[in-house]
């Protein structure tokens, strides 16, 4: 059997609740043990996109992010993520070459005005 | 009589100047619509045929333009419609395999459920919307775009960049409720991923 990952915290972890003494580690035990895991967390994040969520699981969402940062910049990410791409059209031409070849303009042209007749 | 009033009345306004209408129209938008179906099929080909048969229904339904909108906006409106009914077209052909690949690749950010901190999701720096301004950062966001799988990449773009309500999406795309949920997660976690390291985890000369 595989050792257990250490998943040791970097120092850019700024999780607020952080097992640093006695006390906050069993509160972010205890808080880690009664909220969702963090696979399940972003899943619910992301379809909180698409339906507003319950109170009970708006509840749970921000115990999490006392505990783990993680989840709490990946919820701001994907909000962010989602104004990025509402803006997307209106930058299309700044950020993409690609061009019809003349040809296909030349052959749309004729057919737009065999159409015509 | 009733006839003979109706062509003199239109007869000015088809020639000589709506009639080279088509021939600008290609020239001021094809690029842009082009580009616009690009990003919803991906395939060259697709994409022109859409542009096409885009340009060829405003020319049917020349009188549904009535100047509300500007001439581009009516032709995207368009394209948009014909975009769906290719997606309609395609029917239900979602690859699970492409979805189970995704899976993977993100398994291993996970240790019990829980992130590895390691390797979690890094504050995006900075915290403003600046880098809408650059080309480089919708260039990296299309390439990212790139990577999701076909039909997660439609889903996607029609829910998201298009604002289709779910429901449509599903409708569009023949795929039930649970399924578009899933495959927009997906999606979100592939994207988040990809902009933060090869953009926001990067040194700024480095962004590509």
């Amino acid at each position: 059997m595989a050792a257990p990952h250490p998943n040791p915290r970097p120092a850019s972890d700024d999780s607020l609740i952080q097992g640093r003494n006695w006390f906050t580690a069993r509160l972010e035990q205890w808080i880690g043990a009664t909220t969702p895991s963090c696979t399940r967390v972003i899943r619910l994040i992301s379809d909180s996109l698409e339906r507003p969520p319950d109170w009970r699981t708006r509840l749970a969402l921000r115990a999490h992010y006392l505990v783990c940062c993680y989840c709490r910049r990946y919820e701001k990410q994907v909000h962010r993520l989602r104004r990025f791409t509402i803006s997307l059209p209106e930058h299309i031409d700044e950020f993409m070459p690609d061009r019809l070849d003349e040809a296909v303009k030349e052959r749309i042209k004729s057919c737009l005005r065999d159409s015509q007749e | 009589m009733s006839e003979h009033h109706f062509a003199k009345q239109t007869e000015p306004l088809v020639s000589p100047e709506l009639s080279s209408d088509p021939d600008r129209w290609v020239d001021e938008h094809a690029d842009f619509l082009y580009r616009y179906a690009l990003i919803r099929v991906r395939h060259r080909e697709v994409a022109q045929d859409l542009v096409q048969e885009t340009l060829l229904a405003a020319l049917k339904n020349r009188e549904g333009f009535g100047g509300r909108s500007s001439e581009r906006g009516w032709l995207c409106g368009i394209l948009k419609n014909k975009v769906c009914d290719y997606f309609r077209k395609l029917g239900r052909e979602t690859s699970m395999t492409d979805l189970d690949g995704l899976a993977g690749e993100f398994s291993e950010k996970f240790v019990g459920g829980g992130w590895i901190h390691l390797t979690g999701p890094k504050e995006w720096k900075p915290e403003s919307d600046e880098v809408m301004h650059r080309a480089e950062f919708w260039a990296t966001l299309r390439r990212c775009l790139g990577k999701l799988p076909d039909r997660v990449a439609q889903v996607f773009v029609l829910r998201e960049v298009d604002g289709v309500s779910s429901k449509e999406v599903c409708e569009i795309t023949s795929i039930s409720e649970s399924n578009l949920w899933v495959m927009l997660h997906r999606a979100r976690m592939g994207l988040r991923e990809c902009l933060e390291v090869n953009w926001f985890d990067r040194p700024s000369g480095d962004r590509k």
